[in-house]
């Protein structure tokens, strides 16, 4: 055996899965060349130490807060509650319409305080929806573009109108606002692709 | 508490029972998510996201494996299957490896804190087949089916990794 | 090469280029070129553009205008512009048909309105809006966002990362894929399961089917109001499904079922076990049939 054909053998050797005669080969070789049996050493060193690294670390920092707020929005671990991503989307768009919710507000103030609290993110989605829709208007966009948008709204327009009836007949399930909050999404990302496509 | 109880509770939504589970297996989630991306901001981030899919997928464990089992395997999923923090480890690895073992006090200079470091400094394929053959005790066959890739590369990311580590041991 | 030789060979490509002509129109021939990582806008609104990677750095276009399409420009070295300038905004602008040669390593920006968009071997990152064109991707772009509001999206690529977004149009993705999201109106959604770490799927009124062999390790998220789900997966795919629907009918005949809960008001969850699980599959929809079958 030559050092290098020993050297891609060490794997196989320290885990004992060399055949008899390649062992006693590798023997011979280690017996007689220092460099391979530093090598052979060095390889079981390495294997003994990796054994013994301790199981178990203590993280530097307290983690079970940052867990448990992220916990927070799911009630049940069988069925999770708003997926972050969504939550950021929505963020996003509530943070983006503020503006106009509050002209809203002003504007419509008894309709925004009939809404029960559960329901505050749909007005302003629906703002925003409101607000996109004028500006694409105003966009003087093609004709056809226009008629996609108009027959796309109106079947988001009747998924919205389905969950509501639904929510009407049980208020408090989460999931139901949920889905309702995520085509009201679908609705904003309509509205701004179609404002993306007027652009230059 | 048994575990199997507080898996029990967990699974129907206690927070509590989900907590304790928490402290009793924190220290091994840590430990493989540190060795894993050789980087302890992004392990304690891991270890979070780790124990935040465990609690939304607690339905789908039943019992059939031990529980520190499942969530270990999943510990591994998560590091391993995030392209962010994929990303992340390649860039900090890279910085390591340009700048040799980080410079963090080592108050004992022994060989297990040694080969903590050289293990941060592996390049990524090779560090996590490393971990999870030689300080975990997974077979090739089920790095091959955890992180996707045949079990022969394992077997030669390891050949690797040891290469590397003896070289830096020496 | 300097820029000037490099313009030189890209002339004589051009003049081989393969090409098929429209009927009598303006045919114009032009190179330029660019850097190895470029990034190009072009906006070509109707007609149709295609564009391929290869490796030089400059970029050829053969252009071919339809009378009344306008006017062609290209410009620029780092940052380059080149495309169909409509005669006066508003009227409906004449067909251009653009074959574009660009770097490989380009960052591509293409803008179109009923033009399709075709992409080939481009491996920075591509950013195509149509409204009632295709668009379409092969190759290893190293990011896609593809959107068409009515025009079919096609992609059959490896990348890390991929947005496609329809309103009425459908989407097909297939190719090695980390990071995934399809959304849509009412248009189809179709993915080829592969190596994806994470897909999130959502529509309205579309289909949404997957099928396939995710791979291990993956997380799944697909919603739908009423388009109908189905996931036609490998025999032998191992994942945990979950799906949770208000009103819709649910059939799996994948793996085994480990929990069922029904619920008049609140709807049904299903838990279904496929192999030794691993990969991890959502599926909601608030009254859309769910299917959950082996691939044929």
């Amino acid at each position: 055996m030559r050092c290098e054909e020993v050297r891609g053998r060490l794997d196989d050797w320290v885990e004992g899965a060399l055949g008899e005669g390649e062992r006693e080969a590798l023997a011979a070789h280690l017996a007689g060349c220092d460099a391979c049996r530093a090598e052979a050493r060095a390889q079981e060193a390495l294997l003994a130490a990796a054994a013994d690294l301790p199981r178990e670390i203590r993280p530097p920092r307290e983690l079970w807060s940052g867990i448990d707020a992220r916990l927070a929005g799911s009630q049940r671990p069988w069925r999770a509650g708003l997926p972050a991503w969504a939550l950021v989307a929505a963020a996003l768009a509530l943070v983006l319409v503020t503006a106009a919710v509050t002209s809203i507000l002003i504007r419509d103030n008894d309709q925004a305080i009939a809404l029960k609290p559960g329901r505050a993110d749909e007005a302003r989605f629906l703002a925003a929806s409101q607000e996109l829709l004028a500006g694409l208007e105003a966009q003087d966009l093609s004709p056809e573009t226009m008629e996609i948008v108009r027959r796309n709204l109106e079947v988001i327009d009747a998924a919205i109108a389905e969950l509501q009836a639904a929510l009407e007949r049980d208020p408090g399930n989460g999931e139901l606002t949920r889905m309702l909050l995520a085509t009201y999404q679908r609705k904003i990302d309509l509205l701004e692709q179609a404002a993306r496509s007027g652009e230059g | 508490m048994e575990g199997s109880d507080l898996v029990r509770r967990a699974q129907a939504g206690d927070r509590a029972a989900f907590r304790r589970l928490y402290e009793d297996h924190v220290g091994r989630v840590y430990a493989l998510c540190l060795r894993l991306t050789g980087d302890p901001e992004d392990a304690m981030e891991r270890t979070q996201d780790v124990f935040v899919r465990a609690w939304g997928k607690l339905g789908s464990f039943r019992g059939e494996a031990a529980f520190a089992t499942w969530l270990h395997r999943l510990a591994v999923n998560v590091v391993l299957t995030d392209r962010r923090s994929a990303g992340r480890r390649e860039r900090r690895a890279e910085t390591a490896a340009a700048t040799g073992p980080r410079s963090e006090p080592a108050p004992r200079a022994g060989l297990a804190v040694d080969l903590e470091r050289a293990i941060a400094t592996l390049p990524p394929g090779a560090r996590a087949v490393f971990v999870l053959y030689d300080v975990e005790g997974y077979r090739h066959e089920e790095i091959a089916e955890m992180t996707g890739i045949a079990a022969g590369t394992s077997k030669a990311q390891l050949h690797r990794a040891r290469k590397l580590l003896r070289e830096a041991l020496a | 090469m300097s820029r000037f030789a490099a313009l030189a060979v890209t002339l004589l490509v051009v003049a081989g280029f393969p090409w098929t002509p429209l009927s009598a129109q303006e045919r114009i021939e032009r190179g330029l070129a660019a850097s190895a990582d470029a990034t190009i806008r072009v906006y070509n609104l109707n007609g149709s553009t295609t564009i391929g990677g290869w490796d030089r750095d400059s970029i050829a276009v053969v252009a071919e205008l339809a009378p009344g399409a306008g006017r062609f420009y290209l410009a620029g070295h780092e940052a380059i512009k080149l495309g169909v300038e409509p005669p006066t905004a508003g009227g409906t602008a004449g067909a251009a048909r653009l074959e574009i040669r660009v770097p490989r390593g380009s960052v591509v920006w293409v803008k179109a309105a009923g033009a399709s968009i075709d992409v080939d071997g481009v491996e920075g990152g591509l950013d195509l809006y149509s409204v009632s064109g295709s668009v379409r991707v092969r190759g290893a772009p190293a990011t896609v966002r593809a959107e068409s509001m009515e025009g079919p999206v096609s992609i059959e690529a490896a990348t890390p990362w991929l947005r496609a977004k329809t309103a009425s149009g459908s989407i097909d993705l297939a190719g090695e894929v980390s990071d995934l999201a399809a959304t849509s109106v009412s248009g189809t959604i179709r993915v080829a399961a592969a190596r994806q770490a994470r897909a999130r799927i959502e529509s309205v009124t579309g289909e949404v089917v997957v099928s396939g062999r995710p791979s291990r390790g993956g997380a799944w998220e697909i919603e739908t109001h009423s388009g109908a789900v189905t996931l036609a997966l490998d025999p032998d795919t191992d994942a945990e499904i979950d799906v949770h629907t208000f009103g819709g009918e649910v059939r799996s005949t994948l793996g085994r079922i480990v929990n069922r809960r029904i619920d008049d008001l609140a709807g049904s969850d299903w838990s279904i076990m496929a192999g030794a699980g691993g990969t991890s599959m959502t599926v909601r929809t608030f009254k859309a049939p769910v299917t959950i079958r082996p691939a044929r």
